[in-house]
């Protein structure tokens, strides 16, 4: 089977099982408090989505930081999926990541985006995730995460009337960032992922050292350009072939007819500029 | 010519075996701390920022 389509039953299926605690539609609206919580995905999906079952990463970390403690647990956990796979979650499980794939193939004329943006979620992390939290004791990214606000915010007040009552500027702030969000994501592949995931932009650092990474045969190569057309994120895999802003969605390896391009475990040798498989 | 601290440093060999130490004594570390309950815990109680009410 197409590399694709097995990718987007693995996205269907990132999108339903951590969140099938669906017992929370039938009984009174108690979010699932069992032993799975501990489990620390290494996705976008917050734990305010009142199916889910696991526990996001980056309002962990937070939470750590407000208690004025490391978050060694998941800080570990983040860094041996790293070195694994690097971002491999992003373009395959993330919940968060299907549904913008998904808002992207809404047609409208589609934008490019600079590269300057990409930056911006290197500082979100540092910022919103890191430094913010422990200074000021709250959790900053997850005021404003959009997965939170798209999957936690709207089912949340809708199952839960008091909550209405207590809804302020915080929530039509979250809103408006969740509704630009989706409108960007329709005009632009991938447009969170790119500029401010914080998730993506720590998994990303691991791309170049991964066990599992991109590797480019330049005597295949016939530099089509192929793969650089079909990346949802920019990227031209002839330059910078495990580059931090990769997915690892392996639709470049996909439409590659010359074999020039494979997704394999490697971890001798060196790490060249450009890798090269002879 | 690069030295042999280079090729070390360059091996993914190396930066692999470094990261997956790293982050698994995180990982038993963090689990020694009891960092599990506080994420259970933490997770099982609505999360009034998430969902941008607090």
């Amino acid at each position: 089977m197409n590399v694709s389509i097995w990718r987007r039953i693995v996205q269907v299926l990132g999108l339903i099982l951590p969140n099938s605690y669906f017992q929370v539609f039938i009984k009174d609206g108690s979010l699932y408090q069992g032993n799975l919580k501990g489990v620390v995905l290494p996705i976008l999906n917050c734990y305010s989505t009142p199916s889910a079952y696991a526990s996001c990463p980056m309002g962990s970390m937070q939470h750590f930081f407000v208690i004025q403690a490391f978050p060694a647990y998941v800080l570990g956990i983040l860094g041996v999926v790293g070195i694994t796979i690097g971002r491999l979650t992003c373009g395959w499980i993330c919940p968060f990541g299907f549904i913008q794939d998904l808002l992207h193939k809404i047609p409208t004329p589609k934008i490019k985006l600079h590269k300057f943006f990409s930056y911006i979620k290197y500082a979100v992390l540092v910022f919103m995730v890191f430094l913010l939290p422990v200074l000021f004791e709250e959790t900053f990214f997850c005021k404003f995460c959009p997965a939170g606000g798209l999957t936690g915010g709207i089912p949340q007040v809708l199952m839960n009337p008091p909550l209405r009552e207590i809804l302020g500027w915080l929530y039509i702030q979250k809103m408006i960032v969740t509704g630009l969000i989706v409108v960007f994501s329709i005009l632009i592949s991938r447009f969170f992922c790119r500029t401010f995931c914080p998730l993506g932009a720590l998994l990303g650092l691991f791309n170049s050292s991964s066990i599992f990474h991109l590797q480019l045969n330049k005597i295949k190569c016939v530099n089509c350009k192929k793969c650089s057309k079909v990346c949802p994120v920019g990227i031209d895999p002839l330059v910078n072939t495990n580059s931090p802003e990769c997915i690892r969605c392996l639709e470049c390896v996909n439409v590659c007819k010359f074999d020039a391009l494979k997704f394999k475990q490697g971890v001798k040798g060196k790490v060249l500029k450009q890798e090269v498989q002879i | 010519m690069p030295d042999n601290s280079e090729l070390l440093f360059k091996n993914r060999f190396f930066k692999v075996l470094f990261v997956y130490a790293i982050s698994i004594s995180f990982v038993v570390t963090g689990i020694y701390w009891e960092d599990i309950s506080e994420v259970i815990v933490n997770g099982s109680i609505l999360c009034l920022s998430c969902i941008g009410i607090g």
